[in-house]
């Protein structure tokens, strides 16, 4: 069950992604053949905060958001645990608050239109309430599947990062 | 006073070893909270938002998906083969194609790390078959990232450019002498350490004009990437973020169409990485909305920019004690982080002491990635000692020479400011 939701999670991040794609370039040709799009560059922005508030969510699941894990690694098993409950308890009511403003502000937001486009942006407000939902679930979820020890942590450390 | 507490809160929690996204995110919303701020708390999630809601953005998640896709588009194995013909016939010769090859890889791929990875898979194991030790294999493969950084496109310069307002086009020119000057310096710090330890060549003769021109003809799409790129941003045809569009249509057509090894799955694959990479990024500049409010509400950058301007009187001094600054904090901190938390506090100190932003950007950058190759926390030298498998010590003394090399290169590129300037001067005025 679950593993429908994660892969169906990743189709649509990268839909979004590929959408972003689509609007820039369509945006950017519109223009240079004298036909330009205004609404390109809304569609683009819109869907960025989506395809970002997803792939956030997908590095959550997986416990490899960048942090600095110097002191935790040089702490034994049991010091490392009580970092990481500090941790969670900080960013589970963040997410909670975070996502309960923004759910007020979206509400708040849709009669307001984004320029060229006509869309509401509610739209673009109801990415971070929805975006929130979703890591506070896949924090929940790696809290109870891989134990305090590997909730904001990868078993493996192999990750790359970027820069 | 406030600002300073908000910004140690944030050092805190990033400390006992919280996500950084969320270590900035907290700490801001904690300003929000306190009861002397008369500021709605609805106004933080409204910064974080607006932090996305921009077109220049755009050019980060579209540029990590342009690494991505060349990455499987076959590429990299194309340029190895003109860089080893270029380089081959050097003492230490395959240490001197590493070099040469994260040149050309800087053309078309903007991070360090990655880079750094990519060649510790293909070149690590016949580096170390050939009698260099781990700790310079380690050390050469790592530092080499720095160049594939500074030649445009570069994802560092791109966040420092969206952080600080600064033009990406003119970053990506300034980018173009010190990644050749980088690539310059270490290949003679390589030939130095190559002379005394006697590493071979691994061609016996210098190549003649035909091969060099069929090796360069196989990879000419992938040199001709960063030449229409900055022509492209020169000439206004399009801004960086569009750039990035046409570099994801440009990665696919020559992938599919003229390489054909870019298969449908492949093309998936490196959209699912980059949408991660993009979470995983984007999240802390998104949290980092808020906390950039705050810093700016609370008049940070021009409370600091009075006070560096009574300290300091002279421009090379200001800028030496900010990279030593840089430098130690770029050894202990992520890039990412340091870039996302500095730059709009250190932009408009540097500006108002008469810096152009340009070429403190480059220094920054250079410095600030380089600190993710040194100990003791070094995000490219421990993917790169975890390829190899090669001790955090040995990396450390064998890596001696190499720092020495890219550290004068900044020491000219803080000297002469000319020689970061004068291209983008010329090139865009």
């Amino acid at each position: 069950m679950w593993k429908i939701i994660d892969r169906a999670e990743e189709i649509i991040a990268i839909l979004f992604l590929t959408g972003t794609v689509f609007a820039v370039f369509f945006g950017a040709v519109g223009r240079a053949v004298g036909h330009p799009l205004p609404s390109g560059p809304e569609m683009a922005q819109l869907l960025l905060i989506w395809t970002c508030m997803f792939g956030a969510d997908l590095i959550m699941k997986r416990g490899e958001h960048i942090r600095i894990s110097a002191l935790p690694d040089s702490l034994p098993p049991g010091g490392r645990r009580m970092l990481h409950l500090f941790c969670v308890l900080c960013m589970i009511p963040f997410l909670a608050y975070c996502g309960w403003l923004s759910w007020h502000l979206a509400m708040s937001n849709w009669a307001r239109e984004i320029g060229a486009s006509g869309l509401s942006y509610g739209w673009v407000t109801l990415a971070l309430p929805v975006g929130c939902a979703l890591m506070i679930i896949s924090l929940l979820r790696r809290l109870f599947g891989h134990g305090l020890l590997f909730s904001i942590e990868p078993e493996h450390h192999d990750q790359e990062q970027l820069l | 006073m406030t600002s300073f507490l908000l910004l140690c809160l944030a050092l805190g929690f990033m400390v006992v070893g919280m996500p950084v996204a969320f270590s900035i995110g907290i700490a801001s919303i904690c300003y929000f909270l306190l009861p002397g701020t008369f500021m709605p708390d609805s106004t933080a999630v409204q910064r974080i938002i607006a932090a996305s809601q921009s077109f220049p953005l755009l050019a980060v998640p579209l540029f990590i998906l342009v690494g991505h896709l060349m990455n499987g588009s076959g590429i990299t194995p194309r340029l190895l083969t003109l860089a080893t013909v270029l380089a081959g016939w050097m003492r230490g010769g395959l240490a001197q194609t590493s070099l040469l090859l994260s040149a050309l890889m800087g053309g078309i791929s903007g991070s360090a790390v990655a880079d750094a990875a990519m060649q510790s898979r293909v070149l690590g194991a016949p580096m170390i078959e050939r009698g260099y030790t781990r700790g310079f294999t380690g050390a050469l493969l790592s530092i080499g990232g720095l160049i594939t950084a500074t030649i445009p496109p570069s994802l560092g310069l791109i966040l420092y450019g969206f952080l600080g307002e600064v033009s990406i086009g003119r970053l990506f020119i300034a980018g173009i002498v010190p990644g050749v000057m980088l690539t310059i310096a270490l290949m003679l710090a390589t030939a130095f350490v190559a002379r005394k330890r006697d590493y071979k060549p691994i061609n016996d003769r210098l190549p003649t004009g035909r091969e060099v021109l069929d090796a360069a003809r196989s990879s000419f799409w992938a040199i001709l990437f960063p030449v229409w790129l900055i022509v492209g941003i020169r000439f206004g045809i399009f801004t960086p973020s569009e750039a990035g569009a046409f570099a994801v249509a440009y990665a696919v057509f020559v992938g599919v169409v003229i390489y054909r090894e870019l298969s449908w799955k492949n093309i998936v694959d490196a959209m699912l990485m980059s949408v991660r990479d993009i979470g995983m990024i984007m999240l802390i500049i998104l949290f980092s909305g808020a906390f950039g409010y705050v810093i700016t509400f609370e008049r940070v950058p021009q409370t600091l920019a009075e006070l560096t301007l009574g300290l300091f009187s002279n421009q090379a001094m200001l800028l030496f004690t900010i990279s030593a600054f840089l430098l130690a904090f770029g050894m202990l901190v992520e890039a990412t982080v340091i870039v996302m938390l500095l730059t709009p506090i250190l932009v408009p100190v540097i500006t108002a002491a008469g810096i152009d932003p340009v070429h403190f950007g480059l220094i920054m950058m250079t410095l600030v990635t380089f600190g993710g190759m040194t100990p003791p926390v070094g995000v490219s030298m421990f993917t790169v000692c975890g390829i190899l498998k090669c001790s955090y010590k040995e990396y450390t003394v064998e890596m001696i020479p190499l720092a020495v090399a890219v550290l004068a290169v900044v020491m000219i590129m803080i000297l002469f400011p000319d020689v970061v300037m004068f291209l983008p001067r010329a090139m865009m005025g």
